[in-house]
């Protein structure tokens, strides 16, 4: 079974993220903050990683780049939802080196959609 | 803006109307709760566990009552500048138990207990009757937003400097100092987001800062050394008091 670390400040959309992916198949646990996901990681190393941009006084890519800096994480794919206006193709990019598979956009996601965005992020990993 | 020495609490006395609200924070505000009744809506559309059900159900219907009081608000604000809101003498503790009531639905589902802290003789304020609700439930949207499971929130009523203090105090972040000075220069003047509760815009605590002006009060804010803050806002007693 595929584990996936959501980590979503929105405490509602995180357990609503994780019913629908773990109707799915999934095994799904939530962090709120860069601390409590780097606290989960430690204990557990996800196949794959849903996470808000905006995450209080840390942004997600202060967290981003430091799983990037160990050799057991850096491999980890991620994708990324905002509710910031976004061009999902151009930050993709931009956020690429970050580990970053896709960028969704919040008012788009569906529980099938959001799968299959996670699904496609582990098959990118597994070729890479 | 005046400091009161000693007690951390910070009167702001001089807001701008030529502050303007901010589109993008009311946008991102808006755009949070019907984010979430889109996903809520989406997945109740394929669970059959009808206790998720229940509990989707129950939180559809609060999110969007957040998403409607923050449409009210917004709409209240911008009549600010040309209606008058008369304000009139209101019963403190009349006014914390409409709230209380209000607030309970949601704190419970929320697994947070409410109370109220007032003294034993009655306050009697001067307030308009709907400004001074609106802007108390929108202290307690915040601290319902940050107060962690199985934590309180207090509706505190109390005569301070001839004036009656009106609080809501969370056990959410306690902000840094050096945010708190900022929100204390800047407080109720603009939106201004906190980085230690990050789904804030400050789009509320601006809200706040024109209710409060619009009946000549101001602002207070406090932190609390063992966690949590306190929103409150200070008001001109009414004469009826002194008869008390």
């Amino acid at each position: 079974m595929r584990h996936i670390l959501i980590i979503e400040d929105d405490e509602w959309l995180a357990e609503s993220y994780g019913q629908s992916l773990k109707r799915r198949g999934f095994i799904v646990e939530c962090a709120a903050s860069a601390d409590e996901a780097m606290r989960q990681i430690e204990a557990r190393i996800p196949d794959v990683i849903l996470a808000d941009i905006v995450l209080g006084e840390t942004n997600i890519l202060a967290l981003l780049h430091e799983l990037q800096s160990y050799e057991d994480t850096a491999a980890v794919p991620v994708v990324l939802c905002s509710s910031l206006p976004l061009d999902p193709e151009r930050h993709r990019e931009s956020f690429a080196s970050y580990g970053v598979h896709e960028v969704l956009d919040k008012s788009q996601i569906t529980p099938s959609s959001l799968a299959e965005a996670i699904d496609r992020a582990l098959r990118e990993a597994a070729s890479e | 803006m005046v400091d009161m020495g000693q007690t951390g609490i910070t009167h702001n006395t001089a807001f701008e109307q030529s502050d303007m609200p901010s589109l993008v924070a009311a946008a991102h505000e808006l755009k949070s709760p019907l984010v979430l009744l889109r996903q809520m809506s989406l997945e109740l559309d394929e669970t059959d566990d009808p206790q998720r059900r229940k509990v989707l159900s129950e939180r559809l219907r609060f999110t969007a009552d957040q998403g409607l009081r923050l449409v009210e608000q917004l709409t209240l604000s911008s009549r600010l500048q040309d209606s008058l809101f008369e304000t009139e003498p209101l019963q403190v503790q009349a006014v914390f138990q409409d709230l209380e009531s209000q607030l309970r639905p949601l704190a419970s589902h929320l697994g947070i207990d409410v109370s109220i802290k007032t003294p034993q003789r009655p306050l009697v304020t001067v307030a308009n009757r709907d400004l001074l609700p609106a802007l108390l439930r929108n202290f307690c949207d915040n601290a319902l937003a940050y107060t962690p499971r199985e934590g309180r929130i207090q509706l505190i009523a109390a005569q301070r400097r001839g004036q009656i203090y009106l609080g809501v105090r969370d056990e959410g972040p306690v902000i840094s100092p050096q945010s708190f000075r900022q929100l204390r220069e800047r407080m109720g003047r603009q939106p201004q987001p906190l980085s230690a509760r990050p789904r804030s815009s400050g789009l509320g605590l601006w809200i706040a800062g024109l209710y409060a002006e619009a009946m000549s009060a101001s602002l207070v804010t406090e932190r609390h050394r063992h966690g949590g803050m306190t929103f409150g806002v200070m008001l001109a007693p009414s004469e009826q008091l002194s008869l008390l």
